[in-house]
């Protein structure tokens, strides 16, 4: 399980990396353990901090990840909840339109995204989860037949008030599929 | 010289009478979203010093008031379901209460999984109010926005509603959130020489947007 933070700021309008200063940390705890996240890179807009966590056994439902952001006595806290496992079915073959089932369903919100030869990119989400997702012909591929690959994750996102100015956490946990699309 | 105008300015700080309430001219803008609720109060300028309260679902939040060159106050809720129709939310400033009533919520909504932005598609909802209601999106791969008429349980699109987004080349299929606001304009307590209420209640939908 990767736990990844990204820090922009400070009250700047566009946004800017903000790194950790040296009385600052980061630290992410779940099922009692506590692991430091760590400087991975920045990217346009932010400083992405990360840490991967072991958990013993599968990863439970509901079960929340911490993460506390110390800074000098003053520490926040952000706090996410983990979604329920499913198990993702898909053919391996299939003409367009192809179906990809999950059960069982939940209340939290679906997101796909997907990869092929001719659709590098293609991502999308469900409002209600109905345990399945029929993708129209020329979503997944432009040129069958190819192989797509298919991550459907299971999202859970809040914007809890802590003090600083936005802070949004989430949780995603996700399942690979991959499809022959033949026509 | 110096030291007297520095007199003067601490004289005329000291010296500010407490503003008759009638005269603060309260602006109330509430925004209740899914899972929270927005409540700012501000004031026409910064002379005036009033205290704030909040009071929903059985819990009163204490704003304080607005200090010098801050004349606005605000506080947000979490909420374990949305605002409903006609649910009181409390707002007091001055000991002047107020009771703001919200638009309904966007019930029972139904959303396609994919939109086309060369066809057609609705999403609809079961709710109907009077209020003012608009639509907008803006995603990678596409923008749009529009009015739509008061009491409509549905939005409808055709191509003719997507715009390229604002930056990059959009196109392909990419996750896009629609947004669904009801607007209500309202007055303040007759107490007060003027202000004004906005309250909107605002869904958020999401689907996959397809050439």
């Amino acid at each position: 399980m990767t736990v990844t933070l990204q820090l922009h700021g400070p009250d700047d309008f566009d946004g800017v990396p903000y790194h950790l200063q040296s009385s600052e940390s980061l630290n992410a705890t779940f099922e009692g353990h506590s692991v430091p996240l760590v400087f991975a890179n920045d990217d346009e807009l932010f400083a992405i901090y990360s840490a991967k966590i072991t958990p013993g056994s599968a990863v439970p439902a509901d079960e929340p990840i911490v993460v506390t952001f110390d800074r000098g006595g003053d520490a926040v806290k952000l706090t996410a909840t983990t979604t329920a496992d499913f198990a993702l079915q898909a053919p391996a073959t299939s003409a367009q339109p192809v179906t990809v089932s999950w059960s069982p369903t939940a209340a939290d919100r679906i997101h796909w995204d997907s990869k092929s030869s001719s659709v590098p990119s293609a991502d999308g989400a469900i409002e209600t989860d109905s345990g399945a997702i029929t993708f129209p012909p020329g979503v997944l591929t432009q040129q069958p037949p190819e192989t797509v690959t298919i991550d459907v994750a299971r999202s859970r996102s809040s914007t809890p008030l802590t003090g600083l100015q936005t802070a949004t956490v989430a949780f995603n946990r996700w399942h690979t599929v991959m499809v022959e699309v033949t026509q | 010289m110096k030291r007297f105008m520095l007199a003067g300015v601490l004289a005329a700080c000291t010296t500010t009478p407490a503003p008759d309430p009638a005269t603060l001219l309260p602006r109330l803008d509430v925004h209740a979203g899914e899972t929270q609720l927005m409540v700012g109060v501000a004031f026409e300028d910064d002379r005036h010093v009033a205290d704030v309260d909040v009071t929903f679902r059985g819990a009163t939040s204490h704003l304080g008031h607005p200090s010098d060159h801050a004349y606005a106050v605000n506080v947000v809720l979490d909420l374990d379901h949305p605002v409903q129709d006609h649910e009181p939310i409390v707002v007091t400033v001055d000991g002047i209460a107020m009771t703001l009533d919200p638009p309904p919520p966007f019930d029972g909504l139904s959303v396609p999984q994919f939109i086309s932005r060369s066809g057609s598609a609705t999403i609809s909802w079961t709710t109907a109010s009077a209020d003012e209601l608009v639509w907008y999106t803006g995603s990678a791969c596409v923008r749009g926005g529009g009015m739509l008429a008061p009491n409509a349980t549905s939005v409808s699109f055709t191509s003719a509603d997507w715009l390229p987004p604002d930056a990059g080349p959009g196109g392909g299929t990419c996750t896009t959130v629609l947004s669904l606001v009801r607007d209500r304009m309202a007055g303040v307590d007759p107490a007060f020489q003027g202000g004004s209420v906005e309250i909107d209640q605002q869904a958020d939908v999401v689907f996959a947007s397809t050439p």
